[in-house]
């Protein structure tokens, strides 16, 4: 169980955004995610729901146009902060409760809808006509955010803690280009999904891994650098590294240039390593080995790992914990075994039900039928409502909330939000 | 609603939302005049065009003085109110001249590019269908012809052949055409290799009509964008050659002919040559911004999405 | 290796090719060839007599191989109508082309030391004042043709400002500037344009997001990565560029009398000198090939991917 250690990265109400000439595409909703130490979660769906998305935004590489426009981002936040945050959050739940109507629309327009962090003044993204919106029942982050900002103000200087608490000291929205500079590689790193992309073609592997090396641990010696790059290497289980190191990625093969990623993620043995579809782009036979060292490096280090991925296989194989994204929603997370076993949304039932499994003789694959809903549109309710056989009148118009139907397995959807945990027509 | 009513725009507009809701390729043409005229380059770059085309056109009409009147008392007058860009060695008007010259400058650039796209397209067309030794033949001369640049071979023939207004045409055409080539080649190329795919359910004997079909429409876009560039690098090489001397030569007095004779005078008359000038600038930029803009209409991944 | 191997072996052909066709020059000329290589005004007795020196009686692949022999040796020509002195071609065009190469070689300098950096610049600030600037300044030098910039600077510079000289070739900075910078902006406009597209590019690709995600520091990340990436496809343009100055120069010269083989051209051609005409464009040619050819030998070298690959 997860209850024990301390959570590493803390994201809540995450909802990152693209503004084109065509429309808004909101491709995370308010994601609420946990990853805890020393933990491997799973991050699973289909193309196109927001999990590349939630790694980009999680080391704020969001490509323009696209903006981070709310949320919090916590990273290695003491136990002591994060309570004390708990303790102002409630009180602003319960301050923002407490106000009448139109004030409540009015700091909505106000707060939300806005960039988050980056040390700029927060822009406005979207003219939000305060008529016309219906503020939220609960608190929105962005509101809340404004709302502990000003509470900071009462809080004296030598609580450190108080502050930190108050002014989200450990939020990733709060820092400034620089400190998250700091933080990209060495706290938290990314593999990507295409390695042959992802390196720079026109520079050898030892000046790409000496280039991070020398960057995040200030070695600069080129004797004890080259060292430090053929253990890397070796670390990675690349043989014969000191002929790798001279050579140019196009002249490797798919496997070796994506050990030769690893390598250079885990070089400053980074808290958090997020992998995105690490094994999508290469064949099956070396799917087993990457993945394998992959586990054995981050167990080995003691990091955590975000593996995001469409193959459900893969996923079993290695996480403790499943998250499953929907449209930009998180609808599911549950332990590995917890979600197979017991899956409670649909869309897990269609997903689970659709992967085809050894030993089964089937004349079709079972598949979800529909496609899934324009990211441009936004749907009051629950965005899986088109294609769920289990679609009720109140699923169209309000969005579930993330509900614990058992220690550790929480689920979106409105089956079982009313506390009911057998299943309804 | 009475339809004598509509002003033309509202039913330009109506139009073109029919169009769009018909669908296949009365859509596209809509669209594309949608984009098109929100495009700023692409509408200068007409209005210019158009402007200039009807100067051309017009030329026979409009009163103004004769072109080859030379008249011995205004000899090299700047400009004054009977002759707005003034007069030249002489005595001949320039802005009469300037507008006669559009005829011929638009009309070496038109005719070389319309030759250029013409010998391209089938050799590029030939090319693609053909493949294997015809290919490889056709292709190594494109790349000769297109690293090799049509200015200098434009030069060479025209100083070979000898000035005149049809041989700079020629020369232009056989040095521009590579261009084009390459692009219905490439074109076809892709055509061809689909077409592979398809062919063991035996397309059989239609497959050159389905590449001729398919082809040509895929390569349209691109075509029009480099065939108005291509204009524009026609006159500039016109205007080039005709001001070395080996270009148009009166009577076909185009724009580079007459900086060809004013140049010597640019310091005492600057007029003579100023005027001829802006006006190649004025064409070659129009031809440009057209076929800029429309290559940003056709081709709207190469621009930065934004709010 | 086999590559550059391969690329010299190809331009063999390429320069047998361009003396076949300076050769078929004197055969497009309308009328008779030997009008061309004889002063105009010539009786039949002098025609006669060029025929014979000329050799223009022979068939045709025995005069072919008779000037390929001459060239070879170095020998191309005589001059015709040149004043009253027979000058040889070959010495001419020696003399002129270290000027016109001086030219060449200080307008290439000064497109890619513009085009370069404003082409960056233009990419990181995209669509916004800066690039639509440089924009539209690309957009109005690519539509000048040379000698309209070069007549303007004439203007501007030596009349009208009468700060530098520009006629002739009389040493001194003075007078290359004008006739550099004229062939110089003019390319610039390319140059800007194709690194601005090469650089837009390549800040979008995978691996650029990949350095910022190891936290390498955006300066470097543009300056050392990005750039030499996006500077890779402009390189491999230089042939084409190198063609384009050479057209440029002839051009150039003319305006501002710069004595390079450029403006001998020219003046042969007006005054038909048809040997002249004919040696020039084949120096000319020989060079554009050449030139290309150093171009793609140094693209080999620079991008790995070739080199090694």
């Amino acid at each position: 169980m997860t209850s024990g250690r301390r959570p590493i990265l803390e994201i809540v109400g995450l909802r990152t955004q693209f503004f084109l000439h065509e429309g808004t595409v909101t491709a995370l909703d308010g994601i609420d995610l946990m990853v805890y130490e020393k933990e491997f979660v799973g991050i699973v769906g289909e193309t196109g729901c927001g999990k590349s998305m939630t790694a980009f935004s999680i080391l704020r590489l969001v490509p323009s146009p696209g903006k981070i426009t709310a949320g919090y981002i916590f990273f290695m936040e003491p136990g002591e902060v994060r309570q004390r945050r708990m303790q102002l959050e409630t009180e602003a739940k319960e301050w923002y409760k407490g106000q009448p109507l139109a004030e409540k629309k009015k700091l909505v327009a106000a707060h939300e809808f806005r960039d988050t962090g980056s040390g700029k003044k927060a822009k406005k993204m979207t003219p939000v006509e305060i008529d016309k919106i219906m503020p939220p029942e609960q608190a929105p982050t962005g509101v809340m955010r404004s709302y502990l900002a000003d509470r900071a103000k009462t809080i004296p200087v030598t609580d450190k803690v108080g502050r930190d608490a108050a002014l989200c000291s450990y939020d990733f929205l709060t820092k400034t280009f620089d400190q998250m500079r700091g933080v990209r590689g060495r706290s938290v790193s990314m593999i990507f999904q295409d390695p042959s992309t992802a390196l720079d073609p026109v520079f050898t592997v030892a000046y790409q891994l000496g280039e991070v090396i020398s960057l995040h641990q200030n070695l600069y010696d080129r004797a004890a650098l080259d060292k430090k790059i053929e253990q890397m290497l070796q670390l990675v289980r690349i043989a014969a590294p000191k002929n790798v190191m001279r050579q140019y990625p196009h002249e490797l093969s798919g496997g070796m240039k994506q050990r030769v990623m690893i390598a250079l993620a885990i070089s400053c043995s980074p808290a958090l390593l997020i992998a995105d579809e690490p094994t999508t782009a290469l064949d099956v036979t070396i799917q087993a080995q990457i993945l394998n060292l992959l586990r054995d490096l981050v167990r080995k280090t003691g990091s955590s790992m975000m593996l995001i991925t469409h193959n459900l296989g893969v996923v079993a194989e290695v996480c403790d914990r499943i998250c499953v994204m929907y449209a930009g929603r998180i609808v599911e997370d549950a332990e590995t075994f917890e979600l197979f076993a017991n899956p409670r949304h649909p869309y897990t039932e269609g997903l689970l039900a659709a992967f085809p499994k050894l030993g089964e003789r089937k004349d079709d694959l079972s598949v979800i039928r529909g496609t899934v809903p324009n990211l441009m549109k936004p749907f009051p309710g629950c965005a899986f409502v088109d294609r769920c056989d289990k679609a009720m009148e109140v699923c169209r118009k309000m969005r579930p909330s993330r509900v614990e139907v058992s220690p550790g397995h929480f689920v979106s959807c409105h089956l079982w939000t009313r506390g009911e945990d057998s299943d309804v027509g | 609603m009475n339809q004598a009513r509509l002003s033309p725009r509202k039913r330009l507009n109506d139009t073109l939302t029919q169009w769009k809701m018909i669908g296949g390729f009365r859509q596209s043409v809509a669209d594309f005049i949608e984009r098109g005229s929100r495009n700023m380059m692409v509408v200068i770059g007409s209005t210019i065009i158009v402007t200039l085309i009807a100067f051309a056109l017009l030329a026979p009409v409009l009163p103004i003085i004769d072109p080859t009147l030379q008249n011995p008392y205004e000899e090299g007058k700047g400009p004054s109110e009977n002759h707005w860009f003034g007069t030249d060695t002489l005595g001949r008007d320039v802005f009469s001249r300037v507008i006669w010259g559009s005829r011929i400058s638009l009309l070496v650039g038109t005719v070389a590019v319309l030759f250029s796209l013409l010998i391209g397209t089938s050799l590029g067309l030939t090319a693609g269908y053909f493949g294997g030794k015809i290919d490889y033949l056709i292709s190594g001369t494109i790349d000769l012809f297109w690293t090799f640049p049509a200015f200098l071979l434009a030069l060479a023939l025209a100083a070979a052949l000898g000035p005149s207004l049809s041989n700079v045409m020629l020369a232009i055409s056989v040095s521009y055409w590579a261009g084009f080539a390459r692009l219905v080649r490439g074109q076809a190329l892709t055509v061809r290799e689909r077409l592979f795919v398809e062919a063991s359910r035996a397309l059989g004997a239609r497959n050159s009509r389905i590449m001729f079909t398919h082809v040509l429409p895929n390569c349209l876009a691109p075509l029009i964008v480099w065939a108005s560039i291509g204009v524009a690098d026609a006159i500039t090489i016109e205007s080039s050659l005709s001001f070395l001397g080996v270009g148009t030569q009166p009577p076909a007095a185009s724009w580079g002919y007459m900086l060809y004779r004013g140049k010597t005078y640019i310091g005492e008359a600057p007029w003579i040559a100023a005027f001829p000038g802006i006006a190649i600038l004025v064409a070659i930029l129009g031809f440009n911004l057209l076929g800029d803009g429309l290559r940003d209409v056709l081709d709207p991944r190469l621009k930065g999405l934004r709010r | 290796m086999s590559y550059v191997i391969r690329k010299l072996l190809l331009a063999i052909p390429i320069v047998i090719l361009a003396t076949f066709v300076v050769f078929l020059m004197l055969y497009l000329t309308p009328g008779d060839p030997v009008s061309a290589l004889s002063p105009p005004h010539a009786t039949a007795e002098q025609l006669d007599k060029i025929r014979e020196e000329w050799g223009l009686l022979d068939p045709p692949w025995v005069q072919y191989g008779r000037f390929l022999w001459r060239l070879g040796h170095g020998d191309l020509g005589t001059s015709v109508g040149f004043g009253t002195v027979d000058e040889s071609v070959s010495w001419l065009i020696a003399q002129k082309l270290p000027n016109t190469l001086m030219l060449m070689g200080l307008g290439l300098a000064i497109s890619y030391t513009m085009g370069i950096p404003l082409g960056i610049l233009a990419a990181l600030k995209q669509n916004k004042a800066a690039d639509r600037l440089i924009m539209v300044f690309t957009l109005v030098t690519y539509a000048m043709p040379s000698f309209w910039l070069g007549l303007l600077f004439l203007l501007l510079f030596s009349n009208y400002l009468g700060w530098l000289h520009a006629e002739g070739t009389s040493g001194g900075i003075g007078n290359i500037i004008l006739p550099a910078m004229t062939l110089g902006i003019g390319n610039a406009a390319l140059t800007t344009r194709m690194m601005r597209s090469s650089m837009l590019e390549v800040i979008r690709m995978d691996h650029i997001t990949q350095l910022r995600s190891r936290g390498i520091p955006e300066r470097e990340v543009i300056f050392k990565h990005a750039l030499k990436n996006a500077v890779l496809p402009v390189i491999t343009v230089i042939g084409l560029d190198i063609g384009w100055f050479v057209g440029g120069a002839v051009v150039v010269e003319t305006v501002f009398t710069w004595q390079g083989i450029g403006y001998l051209m020219t003046e042969a051609i007006n005054r038909t000198d048809f040997p002249v005409v004919q040696g020039c464009i084949l120096v000319m040619a020989l060079f554009v090939i050449i030139g290309n050819l150093a171009a793609d030998i140094f693209y080999a070298y620079v991008d790995p991917r070739v080199r090694l690959g």
